[in-house]
């Protein structure tokens, strides 16, 4: 690799607090980039069937990309990955923050972890140089005391960290990987991985970036969109107000804010958990991560009875869903409360809201009593026991021990119709979207290989009459508009195709928020920033290939971890009507879903009956010596 | 003989000076003409408008007020 990446992996064994250094032939580069398709090349390879997430032989992976560091607005991004304990297939989550670049910086692409420590332990990476130390004096606290101490025992101010607290340690299976106090690898459980192998953090510094192959059209690239990014509609309100300021107060309006567990569509206190209250009552600065103009992030200061810390940023629109009308809450410090306590234990605060939803249901249908919960009387709407279950949780506490392990297994606990009540798909909980207003986005969470996954690909309403994304890639063939609600085989077209542009993003570390469909950055202005970040001769085409094999990559992981088409499905409760909200009475219909699902395996070349990528699919894709791990001639 | 407008969330910053501080545009002589012509006059961007509902219902961009219309334009833009 002569430019975009720095050409090294590092790879990391716990049990014998051994690393070594590896150099990846060009080709491996070239056919898997980084981030996620690079981090299925190495699950394929080294994680069997049959591999604990939680033992010391699941590989945890960290992946940057090579446009990482170039500047392009949104390309600080890395995944991590790993089979997830949350779902036990495939999982993968996405950061911004400065932790990325930082790798690079450090001198590595990407960080491969085995084993498991045999006392709590935190990597320094800097400069090329490589440290495994001792974490005794970590282990137990929060994000930001672990932080500062790393700080301290290193003697250095400007190093960036990726850590877990207690609810990693105490391996939650929802639990994330947060870097800086405030970005997020949210999804999946990842965190749980690192506190099963006794690794608390990865702190990274250096000096030296990797040379990117032509700076001068990077330069170009990065002043054009400076100056005209407020000019783009969707960027501007990204700034204005992040993404609790485009999405509460909307979706309620439209019927489509999940609320009560996903029974309704609307929630009677929106208002109160708005964008616009926030902004008036707890906003105190926007936030960035490294390179981006957008700067969408929201930062929250309470000196209320909740007293929210504004160290830890501030809460998502995801966030403020979950915990506001998912769980009937109205009090919007309680939320930025959450959002705290979220990123300081290593939750994912979808996970978190949606499990804790779920026991809400199940107390109000007795199905959980205050026998079960510690005296918590777990209605909809009681915010002091939202918050006492997010300790719970967190610290594997009498109730927060049943929930810790997600609302799929929690339910099979429970029994007793619990099941119903668990709105999750593949074991991942849903995200704050609903799919009976938005066609493809059911799609999108009955197939993601992570399990139910709102980032699959752009949402419905962005291809329907007059919207930004109908005119932002007539190079794919997206030249009409296509109603939001409906699910019609050319919907499940532009799906298919959606899909694509956001997956590709999390392998080459790219923020969705930047570029792609409906935003300023075009999908050919990224072949062309990929070019010049590695002086690869890059096409849309390519873009859109690996795009392809990213996505197959993922569910060839899956696969290989037991899913098949049985397991691309939603919960019952989609397919019943939506009981409030401007679309009460919407229903999904099952035999249209089945029908899409059919048509989105022919156009992926995966197959009808089993859901797994064809042998003649993976040849074509680069990707042959797959189908041996799958079984395949 | 007015119809109102009210822009959800953030579509207030595409037209501040009409909304004066509050919560709704009220405007005169509207009717017969569409959402879609009165929307471009107080400068809210159409692109990014996923749903107009004209008193409780949704309505398309090329609905011809009627005099007491009340009109919510909403953008669904998908979340993070």
């Amino acid at each position: 690799m002569k430019y975009g990446m720095t050409g090294k992996i590092l790879r990391i064994d716990l049990t014998d607090l051994t690393y070594a250094v590896e150099e990846p032939d060009e080709y491996i580069y070239r056919t898997y980039y980084g981030g996620s398709a690079l981090a299925c090349y190495y699950l394929l390879n080294e994680c069997p069937k049959g591999t604990d997430p939680m033992g010391p032989d699941n590989l945890l992976i960290f992946a940057s990309s090579p446009l990482v560091g170039s500047g392009i607005p949104g390309s600080n991004r890395y995944s991590v990955a790993a089979i997830s304990p949350l779902s036990g297939i495939y999982g993968e989550a996405e950061a911004g923050g400065w932790w990325s670049p930082e790798l690079k910086r450090a001198g590595y692409d990407a960080v491969l972890i085995k084993g498991k420590a045999e006392k709590p332990v935190y990597l320094w990476i800097h400069d090329g140089q490589v440290e495994i130390r001792n974490a005794g004096a970590l282990w137990g606290k929060g994000t930001g005391d672990a932080q500062d101490i790393i700080k301290n025992d290193l003697g250095v101010k400007r190093v960036s960290v990726a850590a877990i607290g207690p609810a990693g340690e105490n391996q939650v299976r929802f639990a994330c990987v947060v870097n800086g106090l405030k970005h997020t690898n949210g999804r999946g459980g990842l965190g749980a991985v690192m506190g099963s192998k006794n690794l608390k953090a990865i702190a990274v510094r250096g000096k030296q970036s990797p040379d990117f192959h032509d700076k001068e059209t990077l330069k170009r690239v990065i002043e054009w969109y400076a100056n005209n990014f407020m000019d783009h509609p969707i960027e501007r309100v990204l700034h204005d107000g992040g993404t609790i300021g485009w999405d509460v107060t909307e979706l309620d309006e439209a019927g489509i804010l999940p609320t009560y567990n996903f029974r309704s569509g609307s929630f009677e206190k929106a208002d109160d958990i708005c964008g616009e209250t926030f902004h008036k009552q707890y906003f105190i600065e926007a936030g960035s991560c490294q390179g981006c103009v957008i700067r969408c992030k929201r930062v929250a200061r309470s000196d209320g009875p909740y007293k929210v810390d504004p160290a830890y940023g501030g809460p998502e629109y995801e966030t403020a869903a979950a915990f506001g009308s998912l769980c009937g809450v109205s009090d919007l410090e309680v939320v930025c409360k959450a959002h705290e306590l979220c990123n300081k234990y290593t939750l994912d605060s979808i996970s978190t809201g949606a499990t804790i939803a779920f026991a809400m249901e199940c107390f109000e249908n007795g199905l959980l009593t205050a026998k079960d919960t510690d005296g918590l009387e777990l209605k909809f709407g009681n915010q002091k026991a939202m918050v006492e279950c997010i300790h719970k949780v967190a610290n594997r506490e009498g109730i927060g021990d049943l929930l810790a392990e997600g609302s799929r297994r929690a339910s099979e606990t429970i029994g007793g119709g619990a099941k119903k009540l668990a709105m999750h798909v593949k074991g991942q909980e849903l995200a704050m979207h609903e799919p009976r207003g938005k066609g493809s986005l059911g799609l999108a969470y009955a197939l993601s290989s992570t399990g139910a996954n709102h980032t699959e690909g752009p949402h419905d309403y962005l291809f329907q009459e007059g919207a930004l994304g109908v005119s932002d890639l007539p190079e794919l063939g997206i030249l009409e508009p296509v109603p939001a609600i409906e699910l019609t085989p050319e919907k499940v077209r532009y799906f298919a195709l959606m899909q694509l542009t956001w997956n590709v993003f999390n392998t080459l570390g790219l923020c969705i928020f930047t570029a792609g469909p409906g935003k300023l950055l075009k999908m050919n202005q990224v072949a062309q920033a990929v070019e010049a970040a590695t002086g690869w001769n890059v096409t849309l085409w390519e873009i859109m290939k690996l795009a392809e094999r990213t996505v197959t990559l993922k569910r060839a992981v899956s696969v290989l971890h037991g899913i098949t088409r049985k397991d691309d499905c939603l919960p019952d409760r989609f397919f019943q009507p939506l009981e409030g909200g401007l679309l009460k009475g919407m229903a999904l219909e099952q035999e249209v879903f089945e029908k899409s699902l059919d048509l989105y395996y022919d156009m992926r070349g995966w197959d009808r009956n089993t859901g797994i990528p064809t042998a003649g699919k993976l040849v074509e894709l680069g990707l042959g010596w797959v189908n041996k791990l799958l079984g395949q001639q | 003989m007015s119809v109102t407008f009210q822009p959800k969330g953030l579509l207030k910053s595409f037209c501040r000076e009409y909304l004066n501080g509050e919560e709704i545009i009220e405007l005169n002589n509207k009717e017969g003409q569409t959402i879609e012509a009165v929307c471009l006059e107080i400068g809210l961007p159409l692109n990014m408008i996923s749903l107009f509902v004209v008193n409780e219902k949704p309505k398309p961009k090329d609905y011809l007020l009627k005099n007491g219309d009340r009109v919510k334009c909403v953008a669904i833009i998908g979340g993070g």
